[in-house]
């Protein structure tokens, strides 16, 4: 029986599904049958940063809609065999789907796979809920911003409230040489105001716009220090204990971990 | 937030901008969380002092009121030395 994991943020534009193409892909890569499910309907982009755009024959609705099987939806990957998805769709909106028939859907789909990613549309509306519906659990993303981190605890609160507690947080486009600098809060500080735990750190990095550009995931660019990093998330959310490779992060964590576990 | 300024008032013009997005980010969330605006917040802590001024001597100029906060909940923390208390008990 797979697991379903959302990936949400509450503000857009964080990078939810360039993260959740790029988890999707680094789990496939490592073997695992991955399925990624777009729910942002009337705003799909799973399948463009996919490359997969050109493929797409039916969609999320369709499936719910039962005017097709959930097979049929589901859109090989270009290269890795484990790797599927489901497109949202385009011309319908968040209301074209319950949270029953999400739940449903994900509890059929688990069968089937491993692992079971779910990009969640920005905001806290039907489309949150919808996607929150079938989870087992939840990676928040966040960047160093102040509106990005105010968003993203008000999230977790509500995965809290959805019955997804313990959300892990996933800090994305770091500029690590302003955080040196004193100009852009550090993990540290993040971790500290949402007081939740940590799956990953992503560097601002400009090879994500262009491989983004091409369709292709970062996840599979062995070369890319991003490409690593989305790696590492994927190996940790499958059990794996791979330390945080940035320095004084590890070391805080286990000090704040044994703070709330007080 | 005039208190809060006064808090940081030693550090404020040197400080980096990261710490602004710290304080800032930290005083919003209590007040998502608590649902009071800032000038609301504001008159509790006056309010605060007010009540405790009026059976103690409060040493304004000492004083810290702010707001903390944890997962799932939030305090208000408040340090009110009092006027003389120390001068008081050591001429005794």
């Amino acid at each position: 029986m797979g697991e379903v994991i959302v990936i949400t943020s509450g503000k857009g534009g964080v990078g939810k599904t360039t993260t959740t193409a790029n988890i999707g892909t680094a789990l496939a890569m490592m073997g695992k049958r991955t399925l990624l499910l777009d729910t942002d309907i009337g705003l799909r982009n799973l399948d463009v940063v996919m490359g997969l755009e050109n493929r797409i024959v039916y969609h999320l609705v369709d499936v719910t809609e039962h005017r097709c099987k959930p097979r049929q939806a589901m859109i090989r990957d270009k290269k890795l065999e484990l790797l599927s998805l489901i497109p949202a769709a385009q011309t319908r909106d968040k209301t074209a789907v319950s949270e029953s028939q999400m739940k449903e859907l994900t509890d059929t789909l688990r069968e089937d796979f491993d692992y079971i990613l779910i990009d969640c549309p920005a905001g806290i509306e039907q489309g949150f809920k919808n996607a929150v519906a079938g989870a087992d659990r939840a990676l928040v993303v966040t960047t160093p911003e102040i509106s990005a981190v105010r968003d993203a605890d008000r999230v977790v609160g509500l995965l809290e409230a959805a019955g997804l507690p313990e959300p892990k947080v996933i800090v994305n486009r770091v500029r690590f040489d302003m955080v040196r600098r004193g100009d852009m809060m550090t993990i540290e500080d993040i971790l500290e105001i949402l007081a939740i735990d940590l799956i990953g750190v992503v560097a601002d990095d400009e090879d994500i716009v262009i491989s983004t550009n091409r369709g292709e995931p970062i996840a599979k660019n062995q070369l890319s220090a991003a490409g690593k990093s989305f790696r590492e998330i994927a190996a940790r959310l499958d059990g794996a204990d791979i330390p945080f490779g940035v320095s004084g992060m590890r070391g805080f964590w286990h000090r704040l971990r044994a703070v709330f576990a007080r | 937030m005039i208190w809060l300024r006064h808090i940081f008032h030693r550090e404020e013009r040197s400080r980096k901008s990261r710490y602004d997005a710290r304080e800032r980010l930290k005083l919003v969330l209590v007040q998502d969380r608590v649902d009071l605006d800032a000038k609301q917040m504001e008159a509790l802590k006056n309010d605060l002092i007010d009540v405790v001024d009026r059976y103690l001597d409060i040493d304004r100029t000492a004083m810290d009121v702010s707001f903390s906060r944890d997962r799932g909940s939030v305090a208000i923390v408040a340090s009110l030395p009092l006027q003389n208390s120390e001068g008081r008990h050591a001429s005794a």
